[in-house]
C-alpha cells in the first residue's frame, strides 16, 4: 500500500481549440470569420506519463509554453484531458470534484485565490467553511500558520494592500488549513525577492518534512528545485523529456562548470591562451576571466591544477549552471550553455 | 446541507464587510434609486389621472407591482448579480480558483459576488412604497401579499437561471457579453404590467425569461385581480417551468464544463 502511487498519470493529452487564422479570404469572410472562426486544436500536451509517490516532492521543470500549467490544471480537475487517464488518491479529478478537492491543495501563483477586497482572514473563514474544518483544528492550524510564515500583521489587511510576498505567504497558509494530502504549486515563488523566495522555501521544507504530503512544484528557480526537491521532471514542449534525481539529470545533460578567476598580475595574451588551451573562453578582462568547462573533455580537477600551476590566481570560483541553462541545455540538446549573465565587460 | 447554510451565511458576512467599505456610494445611490422611484410613480399618477383603468391595471396595483419590482430587484442585486458576470469568470479564467473546491463551483461563483449594497439601496423604496400602498388606501390582501412574497423569491431564482444559462455560453464561445446584454436589457420588464403586453411577448415572459413572476403576477394577486386558484395555478406553472430551467442549465453548465480552456498561469 505504502508504495503504491499518489498520482497517476498515462499519456495525459490536452489540447486548446485555437481559432485558425483566415487566409486568402475575401473581407467580408474575414469578418465572418471574426465572429465565427474555424477552431484547430493546439496540442499542449503530448501523452505524459507520470506517477508520484507518496510524500515525494517533485520539482515539475520546463520553459515557458512548455505545458506545466496545463498538466496542473489537468491533475486538480480544472481541466477535463482530452485523452489519457488520471487517478490522484484514487478519483478521477475532474469526475469527482466535491470528494476529490477536500484532499488537495492549490495554488496558482499568478491568479490569487484570496478575495482582493477583503482583510486575508475573511478568506480563512471561507476556506475553513468551503472544507469544513472544525473550529478548533482551524484555530491551531492558522496559528502555528501565522507563527511559521509571520503572517500576525498580516491577517487583517485587505488583500489588494499586501506585496506580493506577503499575499503569497497567506495563499500558502490559506491552501493548507485543510490539511490537503497532496499540494500542487504552480510557480509560487515567482516574481518575488530573495529573502521572499527564501522564507517560502524555508516553510515548504519544513513543512514537507513534518506532514510527510505529495508535493508538485513548478518552478524556474534553481534554488527550489536543490533545496526542496527529491525529483525532477523535466517538459519541452507538451512532452516529458527528463524525469529523476536532480544530480543525474546535471550529471547526464549539463555536463559543464562555469569557472571564474581572478589573477593577481596582468597577463599577457600568449600565456594566458597556453594556460587554457582545454578551456572555452567566454569573456576575458586583463586580470580576471570567465569560462565554461566541459567536464566531458577534462575534469575540473586537472583544469584547476593546471590553471593554479602556471598562474597566479587570487581568487577561483567554480559553479554549477543555473536551472535555466540546464532547461535550455536540455531543449536544445547538444549545445553548450552559455555561461551565466554577463556582468560588465572589462 | 448544513455546511452549504453556514457557506451562504459566511459569504453573507463577507459581503457586509466589503460593503462597509463603500459607504459613500451607498448614500449616492440610495438617493439616485429614490429619485428614479419618485419618478416611476409621477409617471403612472400622470397616466392615472387621464384614465382610471388601463387595461385591468389601476393606479393602486401598480404601486403595488412598483414594491414587487423593487423587491425582486433587491434580492437579484444582492444575492444573484454574480449569474449576471459569470461569463467573466469564466473568460478571464477565475473560474479556476471555484473548480479546485469541494462546494459546487456555481455556489462560489455567484456567492462571492453577494453584494449587500444593493438591498440597503432599495430598502428607502420599499418602506417608502408601503407607506404610500397603506395611505392611499390601495385594496390589499395581506395573506396574498405575504403568498406573493414567496413567488417573487422564486422568479429571482428562475431569472438568475436563465442568466447562468446565457453566461454558459462563454464555454463555447469565448465570451457571452452579448447574451448577458441581451438578458439585461429585460431586466426593466419588470416593472412594467406585463398583462398589458401582446400576448406573444407574454408567453415570452412566462416560459422564456419568466419576468411575469418577479411583480405582475404577485401585483395582480396581491390587490385580489385574480382569484386564489389562479394564484395557485400560475405557482404550479412556475415551479414546472424552474424545474425545466433548472436541468436545461445544468446540462449546459456539464457540457459547457468538460470545453473549459481556463486562461492565464
Ligand atoms: N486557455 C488556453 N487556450 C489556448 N492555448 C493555451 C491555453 N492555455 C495554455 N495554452 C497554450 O498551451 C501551451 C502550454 O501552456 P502552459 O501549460 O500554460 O505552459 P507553462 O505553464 O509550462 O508555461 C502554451 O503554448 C500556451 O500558449
Ligand atoms: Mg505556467
Amino acid at each position: 500500500m505504502a508504495d503504491s502511487p499518489v498520482i497517476r498519470a498515462r499519456a495525459l493529452t490536452k489540447s486548446y481549440l485555437v481559432p485558425k487564422r483566415p487566409n486568402g479570404a475575401g473581407p467580408l469572410r474575414k469578418l465572418w470569420k471574426s465572429f465565427f472562426p474555424d477552431l484547430e486544436p493546439f496540442v499542449a500536451l503530448k501523452g505524459v506519463d507520470l506517477e508520484v509517490g507518496p510524500g515525494e516532492f517533485i520539482g515539475y521543470i520546463g520553459p515557458n509554453g512548455s505545458g506545466k500549467s496545463t498538466t496542473i490544471k489537468c491533475l486538480t480537475g480544472v481541466l477535463t484531458p482530452t485523452e489519457g487517464e488520471v487517478d490522484v488518491l484514487g478519483f478521477v479529478p475532474w469526475r469527482d470534484r466535491a470528494e476529490y478537492t477536500r484532499q488537495i491543495g492549490v495554488i496558482f501563483g499568478q491568479k490569487t485565490l484570496l478575495f482582493w477586497d477583503l482583510a486575508v482572514i475573511e478568506s480563512m473563514l471561507l476556506f475553513r467553511d468551503v472544507y469544513a474544518v472544525p473550529e478548533r483544528e482551524f484555530r491551531r492550524r492558522l496559528e502555528e500558520f501565522t507563527e511559521l510564515l509571520e503572517l500576525g500583521p498580516l491577517l487583517d489587511r485587505p488583500v489588494r494592500k499586501l506585496s506580493l510576498g506577503e499575499r503569497m505567504r497567506c495563499e500558502i497558509a490559506a491552501s493548507l488549513l485543510h490539511s490537503p494530502r497532496v499540494l500542487f504549486l504552480d510557480e509560487p515563488t515567482i516574481g518575488l525577492d530573495a529573502l521572499a523566495k527564501e522564507s517560502i522555501r524555508a516553510f515548504l521544507r519544513r513543512y514537507h518534512e513534518q506532514e510527510g504530503l505529495t508535493i508538485l512544484l513548478t518552478t524556474h528557480q534553481m534554488e527550489d528545485i536543490e533545496t526542496l526537491c527529491n525529483r525532477v521532471v523535466v517538459l519541452g514542449s507538451g512532452e516529458k523529456i527528463f524525469d529523476g534525481a536532480l544530480a543525474e539529470l546535471k550529471a547526464r545533460y549539463v555536463p559543464t562548470r562555469e569557472i571564474k578567476v581572478l589573477f593577481s598580475e596582468v597577463l599577457d595574451a600568449e600565456r594566458l591562451e597556453r594556460a587554457l588551451a582545454p578551456l572555452a573562453v567566454h569573456r576575458r578582462g586583463n586580470d580576471a576571466l570567465t569560462t565554461v568547462l566541459d567536464t566531458r573533455q577534462a575534469s575540473t580537477g586537472d583544469v584547476v591544477r593546471e590553471l593554479t600551476a602556471s598562474l597566479r590566481i587570487v581568487d577561483l570560483t567554480i559553479s554549477e549552471p543555473t536551472l535555466e541553462t540546464v532547461v535550455k541545455y536540455i531543449y536544445n540538446s547538444g549545445a553548450t550553455p552559455e555561461p551565466g549573465a554577463p556582468q560588465g565587460r572589462a | 446541507m448544513r455546511r452549504y447554510l453556514r457557506l451562504v451565511w459566511r459569504l453573507t458576512v463577507m459581503s457586509l464587510k466589503a460593503g462597509i467599505e463603500y459607504r459613500g456610494t451607498l448614500m449616492i445611490m440610495t438617493v439616485w434609486q429614490f429619485c428614479f422611484l419618485a419618478l416611476t410613480v409621477l409617471f403612472w399618477k400622470v397616466i392615472f389621472l387621464r384614465t382610471s383603468q388601463f387595461a385591468g391595471w389601476t393606479f393602486h396595483s401598480v404601486l403595488v407591482l412598483q414594491f414587487f419590482s423593487q423587491l425582486f430587484s433587491a434580492i437579484f442585486n444582492t444575492f444573484f448579480l454574480g449569474s449576471h458576470v459569470l461569463w467573466r469568470v469564466i473568460n478571464q479564467g477565475k473560474l479556476d480558483s471555484f473548480l479546485v473546491r469541494p462546494v459546487d463551483p456555481r455556489l462560489l461563483a455567484i456567492g462571492t459576488r453577494f453584494n449587500i449594497v444593493p438591498a440597503i439601496e432599495r430598502l428607502v423604496n420599499g418602506a417608502a412604497l408601503l407607506g404610500l400602498i397603506v395611505w392611499v388606501g390601495a385594496p390589499v390582501d395581506w395573506l396574498n401579499f405575504v403568498l406573493a412574497l414567496g413567488m417573487v423569491t422564486i422568479a429571482v431564482l428562475l431569472f438568475s437561471m436563465v442568466q447562468v444559462t446565457g453566461n454558459y455560453l462563454t464555454f463555447w464561445w469565448g465570451s457571452s457579453d452579448a447574451v448577458d446584454e441581451f438578458l439585461d436589457s429585460l431586466f426593466p420588464f419588470v416593472r412594467y404590467p406585463l398583462t398589458t403586453m401582446p400576448p406573444g411577448l407574454q408567453m415570452v415572459m412566462t416560459f422564456v425569461v419568466p419576468l411575469v413572476f418577479a411583480a405582475t403576477m404577485p401585483a395582480l394577486f396581491t390587490t385580489g385581480a385574480i382569484s386564489r386558484p389562479a394564484f395557485l395555478a400560475a405557482s404550479v406553472l412556475m415551479v414546472a417551468v424552474g424545474c425545466a430551467w433548472w436541468f436545461l442549465q445544468d446540462a449546459v453548465w456539464k457540457r459547457g464544463l468538460a470545453r473549459y480552456e481556463s486562461a492565464g498561469g
